[in-house]
C-alpha cells in the first residue's frame, strides 16, 4: 500500500484493525449481553417450573398462562431492543475507533487539518 | 419485507459517505446517568405494588370465589388504582427523561434503529400502539421504545386486574399472578439495564 508523506497506509490499516479488535475485546459490552441472555433462559426456565408447580395445585389456569404470555411478548420486544442496542453501541465503538485512526492519518499525509 | 429493502441502499449510502469522511459517529443514544437511577426507583415502586399483590392475594380460584364482597377485599383493582396510575405517570416521565437525548444520535443511527424497530414490530406487534399515539411520539430510539414497552406492561397489568374473565368477575388476581409479574419486571428492568450500562464509558 502507498506511503504518502510518511504516512504508511498498510500500517494505518494495521492498527485501524488493531483498534477495531480492542473494542471487540471490551469484556463490559460482552458480559451485558450474556447477562440478557441467560436472564432470557434462566427467566423462562424458572416461570415455567412455577406455572407447572401451580397448575397441578390448581393456583393457575388457562387465562391466567394468556395473561402471562401477553407479558411475555412484551418482554421478548424489550430483550430484542436491548441486545440491539448492544451491539449497536459495539458497532459504534468500532467505527469511531477506525475513523480516529485514518481520521489522523488523512490529516497528517495531506498536511490540512480537515478530519 | 418490501419497506426493509427499500432502505437498505440509503444505509449503504450513509455509511459510504460516513467512511469517505472518516467522521465519528453516534449510532445509540448517550448513557444517561439520571435515566437509570430512575429506572430503578421505578422497579421499587412497582416491586413493592407486586409484593402487596403476593401478599394479599387469593391463592386459588376456589379461595378466590369465595371472598363475599370482592370489592372490599384487600386485593381488588381499587385498592390498587392509585398506584397504577402512580406507575403510569413516571413511566411517562421515563419516556421523557429518554427521547430528551434521542436527538443526539445521527442519521445512519436513526436509520439503523429504524430497521430495527420493523423487525421487532413484525414479529411482535406492538400491543399498546396508544401510548405512542397519545403522547404524539414519533420517533426511532430503541431506548425510547423501551420506556414505552415498559409503561404498556404496566398499562396491561392494570387491564388484566379488571379484566372480569380473568379474574372470574372478582377484579381480583391470584398470587401467582403477582409472582410472575416480579419476574417479568426484574427481567424487563434488567434487560433495560443492560443495554443503558453498556454505553457507560
Amino acid at each position: 500500500m502507498a506511503t504518502i508523506n510518511g504516512v504508511d497506509f498498510s500500517q494505518v490499516s494495521k492498527d485501524a484493525l488493531a483498534a477495531s479488535k480492542a473494542v471487540l475485546n471490551d469484556e463490559k459490552a460482552w458480559a451485558n449481553l450474556k447477562d440478557i441472555i441467560k436472564d432470557l433462559s434462566h427467566g423462562l426456565t424458572r416461570d415455567v417450573q412455577l406455572i407447572a408447580k401451580r397448575k397441578l395445585s390448581g393456583e393457575f389456569n388457562e387465562d391466567d398462562a394468556r395473561a402471562y404470555i401477553e407479558d411475555q411478548k412484551t418482554l421478548a420486544r424489550m430483550r430484542i431492543r436491548s441486545v440491539a442496542i448492544v451491539g449497536l453501541q459495539l458497532a459504534e465503538k468500532i467505527w469511531n475507533a477506525i475513523a480516529d485512526v485514518f481520521g489522523e492519518a488523512i490529516n497528517k499525509a495531506i498536511g490540512w487539518k480537515l478530519l | 419485507m418490501s419497506i426493509r429493502l427499500r432502505c437498505v441502499p440509503s444505509v449503504i449510502v450513509s455509511i459510504l459517505a460516513l467512511f469517505f469522511c472518516s467522521c465519528a459517529i453516534t449510532i445509540v443514544q448517550p448513557y444517561d446517568e439520571k435515566l437509570l437511577a430512575d429506572t430503578e426507583a421505578i422497579f421499587k415502586e412497582a416491586s413493592s405494588m407486586i409484593d402487596d399483590g403476593i401478599s394479599n392475594s387469593p391463592r386459588t380460584d376456589e379461595e378466590r370465589s369465595g371472598i363475599k364482597k370482592p370489592e372490599d377485599h384487600l386485593a381488588h383493582i381499587s385498592k390498587f388504582q392509585g398506584r397504577y396510575a402512580a406507575l403510569g405517570t413516571d413511566a411517562d416521565a421515563l419516556i421523557l427523561r429518554a427521547l430528551s437525548r434521542a436527538q443526539e444520535v445521527d442519521k445512519i443511527g436513526e436509520k439503523l434503529q429504524g430497521q430495527i424497530n420493523i423487525l421487532v414490530e413484525e414479529s411482535l406487534p406492538s400491543q399498546c400502539e396508544d401510548i405512542e399515539r397519545e403522547l404524539g411520539l414519533s420517533t426511532t430510539s430503541l431506548t425510547v421504545k423501551n420506556y414505552i414497552d415498559l409503561k404498556c406492561l404496566f398499562v396491561r397489568w392494570k387491564a388484566q386486574h379488571s379484566d372480569l374473565v380473568l379474574t372470574k368477575g372478582t377484579s381480583i388476581l391470584k398470587r401467582t399472578n403477582w409472582e410472575l409479574r416480579k419476574s417479568t419486571l426484574f427481567s424487563a428492568v434488567l434487560a433495560i439495564q443492560k443495554a443503558e450500562t453498556s454505553k457507560k464509558q
